[in-house]
């Protein structure tokens, strides 16, 4: 008798779980929406919308920004041809602060080649160089990250959406040049 | 292969002739299989990489399982063991036969079910968080792409100072194990690793509230605490989000569970289980050394105590053996990662005594922040003042307030400008590494307060 009393009352708590749990998903949601508020506010992510899925789950959102469909792949696409030797910098607003998830992401998927980031300030002003590649390993190819490249190397360049665009540099000039666009 | 592997170490190392769950051992298995595989990719990988890499590592699993399934008959014997009391005893046993038709152990395997799947539908529903993809999974592809083992310019990469190079290598070279065998770096199907971490603390929460002595509802309490603990299943930290802290949870957790054995039942075998489990937290993550501290320390109050010392040695060495190394590496390879620390001495604690009036608040705050952690951190305030009257559990209340005490410290020789933003950002993901423990201790508490209603009152 007490085993069956048991079944019964573990049948009903498991159901009354399962009612409950779907009022809880909401809440949860919400709270994890709350807990990521700090990157929504680098304004590329948004990680309690439903994960688009695929190999390329987390590094899709993180580049969300991007605007294209598959936005890993892109990037990936873009970049298979540059020898894992060469060394590239990310050229990007300091104002922009969603820039710097799009930066890791890029250098994410960017292994082996070393990646590195300069910030354009104001106008006038030298940009600041953040992990900057060793000096062994010169700096070949640019990324230009909601910043227009300079026009001789614009017909070397490779697009990744309106934003992102990839230009092979052979020879590098001063950094404020980048950035005066 | 990884639950072959801990399965073989598991059966090597538990306690022999006493009573031995499937339970415990499939959680152990997991746990020292993830240690196993990542140690020796580590270390192999130094030798080779690819196929050979992989079909070593596979031969050394077998192997593990083999010595330790020559083990097996002595682990399920129960001659003697000191649980005396019936409530637990009828728990392990309803454990080891496990049958779903058994209505003891039917409800809190059906709750831990639900519980789990909640982890894996949130795992599902989320992606990877900031840490978890470019601090932990990056190093897991990196290593993928490499044939299984992290190649050495990456410890010195100069433009990835933000991985953070000089952290351990478990929950990295675990995925990368994974990747290996799918064939692909896949950051969705990854995911689905950490529910078996929350999946592992659920059977050890299990494993530990039975042999401390409590019943099957004290179980099904422990499973909704959990459940009921909004930081342990989402957020930065949580057991959905792709970061080391909760797997690190889970190893301070069945640490904590063999420490309490051994304080009880004084057996030297749960002492060296101890001993390996909390040597691989220094694996996970660089707070686990301060949590193997914490654990060490209690440890070592109980075995001076018995006049036991020269059992400190064997507790001792497996922790310290693989700081010694992973610092040694670390010190070699000289990743270029900024200090967040200021130096640990005297002068400084004394020089930043005043930010004692900051972060003795912020803690009790975060603590009291339901958000993060529903009403988990007040019952385990209380259940540690009904605890102390029991000496027997003692090493469970330390369990809890050593490393908080620790952690706050930590924030006395921050180096960063506002201190006060650092502790902010890192204290909730420092207290999930507690948060299993705490949970045993509310349930264990909860246990003794409901034995003292339920005693029949004294002959006048």
């Amino acid at each position: 008798m007490r085993s069956r009393i048991i079944k019964i009352a573990s049948a009903c708590l498991i159901i009354v779980l399962v009612v409950v749990g779907r009022y809880c998903a909401n809440g949860l949601r919400r709270l994890a929406s709350a807990s990521a508020s700090r990157f929504e506010s680098a304004g590329a992510w948004s990680p309690m919308s439903k994960a688009a899925g695929g190999a390329y789950n987390t590094t899709d959102r993180y580049l969300s920004s991007l605007q294209i469909p598959n936005p890993s792949e892109a990037t990936l696409k873009v970049m298979a041809d540059v020898p894992p030797e060469d060394a590239m910098v990310f050229i990007t607003s300091s104002a922009d602060e969603g820039s710097e998830l799009v930066y890791r992401t890029v250098a994410y998927l960017g292994w082996p080649r070393p990646i590195g980031e300069a910030r354009c300030g104001g106008a006038g002003e030298a940009p600041e160089l953040f992990f900057h590649p060793r000096a062994e390993r010169p700096v070949k190819w640019l990324f230009f990250y909601r910043i227009k490249p300079p026009p001789e190397l614009m017909q070397t360049s490779r697009t990744i959406g309106p934003y992102l665009v990839l230009a092979p540099s052979p020879e590098l000039k001063e950094w404020k040049s980048y950035c005066s666009q | 292969m990884i639950l072959a592997a801990g399965c073989g170490i598991a059966m090597l190392l538990l306690p022999r002739h006493r009573l031995t769950t499937t339970v415990e051992i499939l959680c152990l298995a997991f746990l020292f299989g993830a240690a196993f595989v990542s140690l020796a990719s580590f270390v192999f990988g130094f030798f080779g990489a690819g196929r050979p890499l992989r079909l070593t590592l596979t031969l050394c699993c077998l192997a593990f399982f083999a010595f330790g399934w020559r083990m097996r008959p002595k682990l399920f014997e129960d001659r003697g063991s000191r649980i005396e009391d019936r409530g637990s005893r009828i728990a392990l046993r309803a454990m080891m036969r496990s049958s779903i038709l058994d209505p003891r152990s039917s409800l809190p395997a059906a709750i831990a079910l639900l519980t789990i799947g909640l982890v894996v539908w949130l795992s599902r529903l989320r992606t990877l968080g900031w840490d978890g993809l470019f601090n932990w999974e990056i190093k897991a592809r990196i290593a993928f792409l490499n044939g299984g083992a992290i190649p050495l310019e990456f410890f010195s990469d100069q433009t990835r100072p933000w991985t953070l190079q000089g952290y351990p290598l478990l929950l990295p070279l675990t995925e990368a194990w994974f990747y290996g065998w799918m064939g692909v770096a896949d950051q969705e199907m990854i995911k689905l690793l950490f529910p078996l971490f929350y999946a592992a603390a659920l059977g050890l929460i299990a494993v530990g509230l039975a042999r401390a002595g409590c019943a099957v509802w004290q179980m099904v309490f422990a499973f909704l605490l959990i459940a009921a603990t909004p930081l342990a299943l989402v957020g930065d930290g949580s057991a959905s989000s792709g970061y080391a802290d909760f797997p690190l949870a889970v190893f301070y957790l069945a640490a904590v569970v063999y420490l309490i054995e051994y304080w009880i039942e004084d057996a030297e075998r749960s002492l060296r289980l101890f001993g390996c489990l909390a040597a691989i937290m220094c694996w996970v993550k660089q707070e686990g050394a301060v949590l193997w501290l914490c654990l060490i320390a209690l440890a070592a109050i109980k075995i001076i105590q018995r006049r036991q010392a020269r059992r400190l040695p064997a507790l001792i060495l497996p922790g310290l053996a693989l700081l010694i190394g992973w610092r040694g590496f670390v010190g070699f390879v000289k990743p270029p990662t900024g200090d967040n620390f200021l130096p640990i001495t005297s002068q400084t604690l004394w020089n930043n005594l005043d930010r004692a009036t900051v972060i003795i608040p912020s803690a009790i705050n975060e603590m009291l922040n339901w958000k993060h952690w529903g009403v988990l951190w007040p019952m385990v305030a209380v259940s540690i003042a009904l605890l102390a009257v029991d000496r027997r559990l003692a090493a469970l209340a330390g369990a809890v307030i050593a490393p908080i005490a620790l952690y706050c410290g930590i924030y006395f020789f921050s180096a960063w400008p506002g201190f006060d933003i650092h502790m902010s950002s890192s204290f909730p993901r420092l207290l999930i590494h507690i948060t299993p423990v705490a949970v045993m201790v509310v349930v264990i508490a909860a246990g003794g307060v409901r034995a003292r209603f339920d005693q029949p009152p004294a002959r006048a």
